[in-house]
């Protein structure tokens, strides 16, 4: 069973960082989005990553209540409030009367870097999941 | 005429030990999903230990052994199981997070190299203790 | 030489005498075969009741490690087998008795 637990964990970790790579995509995908809803452009979204109780979330083992083995939960999507950066196009339909249009605060760049490494986690998390699932079918060899 | 298990404490060790190390799979674990949440300090349990640890976390684990119900705060690292630590020197990043991946991935597969060895020689262990009483049978 | 094998096992069992003067080895201290016998019996007992108990904790989910669960089972079957054989050699060891003459 315990060796359950840590898939577990990886499965939360799996989870979380598949949201990630959701809202980076989104980020990347409305790069330049000027109306994104109603006049504002776009707002950049990241996640918020917490550890997550054992007691709350993993198995009922004894004491895996008493080592601190957590997983991770994204505990929020919060949004960038940054100023929207400012480019003069006076012909643009959606310019203001100076000319200038409200573009999202988004570097395609730090947004692409940010999903390499959201992949790079997602891959560990897997890792973890096809060791625990190894582990748990060479016990059941003692028995053979 | 008591049959007794030969090598009965070595095997109390190993089991011990097979726990130690699953236990220190969901900690490398707890690691890896953590790896981006802010604050986060990387933790780890020793890979290696003597028979008197071994053998001292086995009966501590014998002995509460009836099921807990869940709720209220329950410390780290209890009397019941190997030790976690907080492991010291390394460094940070912006976020406050210091777990690094390269080593957590470097320590599941020598934790499960360990444990599939393990369970090896056990196996091999069982066998012997098989032959030796099933040669020179009667019927 | 037909006595019943399975009296033999239990030794509370009244084993028909053939051969009239002698007693069953059963002596009056209690410490023969079939004391012998006894114990390796309720020995072994105790480590199939322990692997059963660790089997039953598995499937209620209390079982802290399925290779805790694993190894008792593993033990009770090696008990089990080396029970059989010192059974095996008991019986073998009180046929020859009772084959001696006198």
């Amino acid at each position: 069973m315990n060796l359950m637990t840590a898939v577990e964990i990886a499965a939360s970790g799996l989870s979380a960082q598949r949201k990630r790579l959701e809202v980076l995509v989104s980020n990347l995908v409305n790069a330049n989005t000027t109306h994104a809803a109603g006049q504002e452009p776009y707002r950049r979204k990241d996640v918020l990553f917490v550890s997550s109780a054992p007691e709350q979330t993993f198995g009922s083992a004894l004491d895996d209540a008493m080592l601190s083995v957590r997983g991770v939960q994204v505990a929020g999507v919060v949004t960038d409030e940054s100023e929207p950066l400012r480019r003069y196009e006076p012909g643009h339909p959606h310019a203001d009367k100076d000319g200038y249009v409200l573009y999202p605060n988004i570097n395609p760049m730090e947004e692409m870097v940010n999903m390499l490494s959201a992949a790079r986690s997602y891959e560990a998390n897997l890792q973890a999941v096809t060791t625990a699932k190894d582990m748990t079918q060479k016990t059941l060899e003692i028995i053979r | 005429m008591k049959i007794g298990f030969p090598d009965d404490a070595t095997l109390a060790a190993v089991e011990s030990y097979l726990g130690r190390l699953t236990r220190r799979q969901q900690v490398i674990a707890s690691n890896t999903a953590n790896i981006d949440t802010p604050g986060y300090k990387t933790e780890e349990i020793p890979f290696h230990a003597t028979m008197n640890e071994l053998l001292s976390e086995r009966t501590q684990q014998l002995r509460v052994s009836r099921p807990q119900h869940r709720g209220g705060a329950s410390g780290a690292a209890g009397p019941n199981g190997p030790p976690v630590f907080e492991v010291e020197n390394l460094p940070s990043r912006p976020d406050g997070n210091n777990v690094n991946l390269e080593q957590e991935l470097l320590k599941l597969g020598q934790t499960s190299f360990a444990y599939t060895s393990i369970i090896q020689l056990l196996r091999v262990k069982f066998r012997t203790i098989a032959s030796s009483i099933n040669e020179g049978r009667i019927g | 030489m037909k006595d019943n094998l399975i009296g033999q096992i239990n030794p509370n069992l009244q084993v028909p005498e053939i051969r009239s003067p002698q007693r069953s080895p059963k002596g009056a201290d209690g410490t023969g075969f079939g004391q012998m016998l006894q114990d390796a019996i309720s020995a072994v007992n105790e480590v199939q009741k322990q692997s059963d108990v660790e089997v039953q904790k598995l499937m209620a989910g209390e079982s802290q490690d399925l290779h805790e669960t694993l190894i008792a089972v593993q033990k009770a079957d090696l008990s089990f087998q080396m029970m059989m054989q010192v059974r095996n050699k008991i019986l073998q060891a009180y046929s020859e008795i009772m084959r001696m003459p006198v």
